[in-house]
């Protein structure tokens, strides 16, 4: 009995899911060591009522190019010169450089921002970031269910006001090689419990496989069947009321010559315009993602 | 993926020391039609990720088939059921190339994880190409390569078997 007793809790150990981390919405003092998220000012005053403001999601890949290199990219595209918020994952900070690059992109975009350090990489960070050129406050961090075997990941959020009217903002980038209950589950409490008026964007990962314990994609599986998680997620967070304006355009990021549509901007309380994927800044692997939105009168 | 490097192993060793397959009385291999019949367990193939099959051979040179499979994904109830024919373009004794082909059908159930979302399920239907090797006695062992064809293109894929014949 007592070694059936073991081979259960033995086999019930391997077949756990997420570990929930307590994951909770953390403010800037909760955070110390390592997490301290970084923040910084711009110079201009909050968006009057009424205006459209441009949101752009981009996964800058493993610390991204010089800040120097993408400003110039964003300020020779028509459309990317316009952002207004800017979300950013895969951001790094390495001690010698004296300045995280966020606060340099930020600075060289006239922006202001905040970084929030996601796990150790090398002998510095990683993490997600947004950048605004409204001010932002009431930040907050999230460090989301860990999968097993896999690498912390975090959620990053503040508030931008449109008038007098806030917007709540939250960024993310979730796990690779996760199932679509998974990536819910890890996305979850994050969004769960956002204000009616909200955007979140960001590197969902919502690549088109079944996975085999994290590790095997079923590519012959996905032949068959759909196994594309981008519209199981779209189809979750229109469950909890959000729309997702960036799912037509089309896919997001190439790698290996296979293109897929991990990245999105979600948006709730809101109307939305233009938007559109910025297929000649390659930076990255992904691609920029933006959409206009305004709040409701 | 455990349950399937086992297999793989156990199938790798087996034809090293293989002789021509004797029952206990020392007698020469088994026929195919002395023993048509064949359960096997898989690892990858047909099922994707691990199946289980039977088969009964028409003729020497020709057999019917199928492999079912259920696997978890993290919540998710994988269903699959592939139905195949088989022929020996080459035979020796115990030892074959084969081919077959078959439908491909697979249904994905996924339940909702969290309570505000109704989870969905997706159904479809492919074909596949098999051809590799065969060592067939009382025992039977195979390696495989494998395309795999549906509304989304084509994949390559492979798997290896382990069963018995009857």
């Amino acid at each position: 009995m007592n070694r059936l007793a073991a081979i259960l809790l033995v086999c019930a150990a391997g077949c756990q899911g997420l570990d929930d981390n307590n994951a909770h919405w953390m403010s800037m003092d909760e955070l110390s060591g390592m997490f301290t998220p970084e923040v910084g000012s711009g110079t201009r005053r909050a968006m009057a009522a009424g205006g459209t403001l441009r949101v752009v999601t981009y996964n800058i890949r493993d610390g991204g190019a010089d800040p120097t290199e993408i400003a110039a990219a964003f300020r020779a595209n028509g459309n990317l010169a316009n952002a207004d918020v800017v979300m950013l994952q895969e951001a790094v900070f390495y001690p010698g450089e004296g300045t995280t690059r966020i606060s340099r992109l930020a600075q060289e975009l006239d922006m202001g921002w905040i970084y929030a350090p996601a796990r150790p990489d090398k002998d510095g960070t990683l993490g997600d970031a947004i950048i605004s050129r409204y001010p932002l406050s009431d930040f907050a961090v999230m460090h989301l269910p860990i999968a097993p075997r896999k690498r912390q990941r975090i959620a990053v959020a503040a508030t931008v006001s449109i008038g007098d009217q806030d917007v709540r903002l939250v960024t993310t980038h979730l796990d690779t090689s996760l199932n679509i209950t998974d990536r819910v589950l890890q996305l979850r409490p994050a969004v769960i419990e956002l204000p009616e008026v909200a955007l979140v964007g960001g590197d969902f990962n919502t690549n088109p496989y079944a996975w085999q314990e994290g590790e095997v994609p079923l590519v012959p599986t996905s032949q068959i069947v759909d196994t594309d998680q981008a519209p199981a997620l779209d189809d979750y967070m229109d469950s909890i009321g959000f729309s997702n304006p960036t799912a037509a355009l089309g896919n997001t990021e190439v790698r290996y010559g296979i293109e897929s549509r991990l990245d999105a901007v979600f948006v709730r309380g809101m109307t939305y315009g233009d938007r559109g994927i910025e297929r000649d800044v390659t930076l990255s692997d992904h691609w920029p993602v933006w959409v206009d939105v305004k709040t409701l009168p | 993926m455990r349950a399937a490097a086992v297999v793989v192993c156990v199938a790798l060793a087996a034809p090293v020391n293989a002789q021509p397959a004797r029952d206990d009385g020392g007698e020469p291999a088994a026929k195919v039609e002395d023993r048509p019949n064949a359960i096997y367990v898989e690892a990858l193939g047909k099922g994707g990720v691990w199946g289980v099959g039977y088969e009964r051979h028409l003729a020497k040179w020709l057999g019917l088939g199928g492999v079912a499979s259920f696997t978890m994904l993290d919540g998710q109830r994988m269903y699959s059921l592939t139905p195949y024919v088989l022929v020996y373009p080459l035979r020796s004794g115990s030892h074959g190339m084969f081919v077959d082909g078959g439908a491909n059908l697979i249904r994905i159930d996924t339940p909702s994880p969290v309570p505000e979302w109704d989870g969905m399920s997706e159904s479809g239907i492919g074909a596949e190409l098999s051809a590799g090797y065969e060592y067939r006695g009382k025992l039977l062992f195979r390696f495989y390569v494998q395309a795999v064809a549906g509304k989304s293109g084509v994949a390559p894929w492979g798997g290896a078997s382990i069963g018995w014949t009857l």
